[in-house]
């Protein structure tokens, strides 16, 4: 078959997958719930592996049982490492910069990563959150506003 | 070949949204699996996960985000992936997986959570289609099921009422299941009375939107025989693909199915599947698929698998029952975990275990099929006591 | 252990308790541009001057239709370019009263899988039936494809309006 082929008329078709999702949080729903109305960090235990997770989980992956036992860690922790973010996702240069920081959090196993106040960071600083206002929060992880360092 | 069993079966409930996350939806099904046949996670060598297309959960590289809920923590992991063919194609990996000789146990997962995907789950298919030739039309996924069944009541003469009686005997046998979403007692009438949503798709031919997660634990021949005095061996499997090009097909015979099902019975040394078959769980999306697939697993001549619905040799207490869990139909369809639930039914079945739903007759041997992909791949389990 | 033992419960939710529980919402925004590719290219250029084109293997002898570069069961590259149709039969249809996202339609759409004249027997393509009466529509009815006017043409499927019987 003849394959000679003119770019000029490359057809395409353009499309897209017309979905949204919603997803539910689960076990970690336990978590957010105690962000939003105690401003709390509640996380869950496995008393099997003595491991404490934040946010809560419904189970523990090493041994596979439950993770009931509610466990409260933070609000403190420990700042691990951090990055400034001056793109977003599609490329464009962010006219403020984000910082970032990979946060343990006091008697949680496992770390997390969420926003940092404006400032300077060095690894292993203790940092501690900062809430919305309590009328402001939805009971999401966005009830964190950042991690500033502590005595700051 | 060396032999494989199946050892041990779990579910959740299947249910329309489920608060609970996918993963933790697997962990509840492969907890059950584990506990039903008293192992430990340890004890497990590898994992088979089978989950449909990442677009229902809204979650890329689904195979990964599941892997602890699995079980597959530090272990390794295979994603198994047919469309709704996955769920028996996951336990085919999984006897794959033990007769080669890598692994001694393995724990057989499939979850599926349809509700997360907004503003339902049929955007997540669109592009199943040609993007070329098809998409451009509009097309909605009944289309395709719709026409496939036109073609199958056209040229063996069915009416609407003799492929209904597959839908009020899915949602009576699933009145006994106690995971089942839709299970209930309609009439033929209801059926032909429902809302026509494609014709001749109507509602109460169609299975519903589900979350759920089954799991099976496959284990070697020593090692089964240490875990249960009840193994349920896998006598044979087949997989089968028809062509991309759906709109050449013959839809009103599967014979993908045929195919599939050949090599499974050749495995099992079967030569009269009709005789040697005693319980089986065709994939019944809809209710004109279970009768076609029997077909296809050649149970019955083309055309006359309505014949045997009609006499009721498809009934849980008749000749041959056929989906005594209640199905897709009544059970619910949450895809992959769909297929591999069919499997466990038929674990049951052979053990005697399936409660009320138990079909008579001693059953010695069954058979688990499904269907996926764009209407063209079958994957078949034969298993025997 | 009983059967009802190996089956776990899990919450189901109303659709406003699942709208109410923790979670969160995102939207992919996922958004492609498919290449038709030599084919495919070549058929939707052909429509739009009017011409539905399947391909040809010698070595099977088939016309393959939807066109394609290569046949997949002699596994070689098609040889050549046929012109099919524009008549042909509804080997099968649906009548369709509901969108995608299940909202009933205002006026029903009758998909049909048609195969035309002079493609290898068996051969079909997706289309829409139009200018017709749902209810008159039969599986073997002889249908003709409808092109849009030339200038309405933009080298794509919806070229051809609809499949309209063969009068």
């Amino acid at each position: 078959m003849e394959k000679t082929w003119n770019f000029e008329e490359v057809v395409k078709v353009k499309g897209s997958i017309p979905v949204w999702h919603r997803y539910t949080a689960g076990a970690a729903a336990r978590s957010f719930l105690a962000l939003k109305e105690r401003g709390e960090f509640l996380g869950s235990r496995c008393p099997e592996c003595d491991l404490v997770y934040w946010p809560a989980r419904a189970f523990c992956e090493r041994c596979f049982g439950p993770a009931a036992e509610e466990a409260r860690v933070g609000p403190g922790g420990v700042l691990l490492a951090r990055t400034v973010v001056h793109r977003a996702p599609d490329g464009r240069r962010l006219e403020e910069p984000v910082r970032v920081g990979l946060i343990a959090l006091e008697g949680a196993d496992g770390l997390f990563i969420w926003k940092l106040a404006p400032g300077a960071y060095e690894p292993g600083q203790p940092v501690r959150p900062v809430l919305k206002p309590p009328e402001e929060r939805t009971g999401s992880l966005e009830d964190i506003l950042f991690f500033e360092v502590e005595g700051a | 070949m060396p032999r494989v069993a199946v050892v041990g079966a779990g579910m959740t409930r299947f249910v329309r949204r489920a608060e609970e996350t996918g993963k933790e939806l697997a962990w509840k099904a492969a907890k059950a699996a584990l506990d039903s046949c008293e192992l430990t996670l340890e004890k497990v060598d590898a994992v088979v996960l089978a989950s449909a297309p990442d677009a229902f959960d809204g979650v890329h590289m689904k195979g990964e985000y599941l892997s602890d809920g699995a079980g597959a923590w530090r272990k390794p992991l295979i994603r198994s992936y047919v469309g709704g063919g996955s769920g028996v194609f996951a336990a085919i990996q999984g006897w794959y997986h033990v007769a080669s000789g890598l692994f001694d146990t393995v724990l057989v997962v499939a979850e599926e959570k349809m509700s997360s995907a907004q503003p339902h789950p049929q955007g997540a298919f669109l592009t199943i289609f040609d993007n070329m030739i098809e998409r451009p039309l509009g097309p909605n996924l009944l289309w395709i099921f719709a026409m496939e069944m036109n073609a199958y009541m056209t040229r063996y003469g069915l009416e609407k009422k003799d492929i209904a009686l597959v839908a009020v005997k899915n949602k009576k046998n699933a009145k006994d299941h106690p995971a089942a979403l839709l299970g209930g007692d309609i009439t033929v009438e209801d059926v032909l009375n429902s809302e026509v949503l494609a014709w001749p798709v109507q509602r109460l031919d169609v299975s519903p939107i589900t979350d759920g997660a089954v799991a099976i634990v496959m284990a070697a021949e020593h090692v089964a025989k240490r875990l249960t005095d009840k193994p349920v061996w896998v006598a044979g499997v087949g997989w089968h693909l028809d062509t991309a090009y759906w709109t050449d097909r013959d839809l009103h015979y599967p014979r993908y199915v045929e195919y599939a099902a050949r090599m499974a019975y050749e495995m099992a040394g079967i030569r009269e599947p009709r005789k040697e078959i005693h319980v089986v769980e065709p994939y019944d999306p809809f209710d004109y698929k279970e009768l076609h697939h029997l077909e296809g697993l050649l149970l019955f001549p083309p055309g006359k698998a309505p014949e045997a619905a009609r006499d009721g040799v498809l009934d849980r207490d008749g000749d041959l029952p056929s989906c005594p869990s209640g199905g897709l139909l009544g059970v619910g369809n949450p895809i992959a975990a769909a297929g591999l639930m069919k499997v466990a039914e038929i674990f049951w079945q052979l053990r005697g275990e399936a409660g009320a739903r138990q079909v008579p007759g001693d059953p010695r041997c069954g058979l688990a099929q499904a269907w996926g992909d764009l209407m063209q791949v079958a994957t078949v389990m034969v298993l025997r006591r | 252990m009983s059967s009802a033992e190996r089956v776990v419960p899990v919450r189901g939710l109303s659709d406003s308790e699942f709208r109410s529980v923790p979670g969160t919402e995102a939207r992919v925004r996922a958004e492609y541009s498919w290449d038709a590719g030599y084919a495919m290219g070549t058929f939707l250029k052909g429509l739009k001057e009017g011409k539905i084109l399947a391909t040809t293997c010698r070595t099977c002898g088939r016309t393959l239709f939807p066109p394609r570069a290569f046949c997949e069961e002699c596994f070689r590259p098609t040889d050549g370019w046929k012109e099919v149709g524009p008549t042909g039969h509804v080997y099968t249809f649906s009548i369709c009263y509901v969108s995608w996202d299940m909202r009933r339609l205002a006026v029903p759409e009758i998909p049909a899988v048609i195969r035309l004249d002079g493609a290898s027997p068996g051969m079909g393509i997706l289309h829409l039936l139009g200018e017709v009466d749902p209810s008159r529509v039969e599986v073997g009815m002889k249908v003709q494809a409808v092109f849009r006017p030339p200038e309405e043409r933009r080298g794509a499927i919806t070229d051809v309006l609809h499949f309209r019987p063969v009068s």
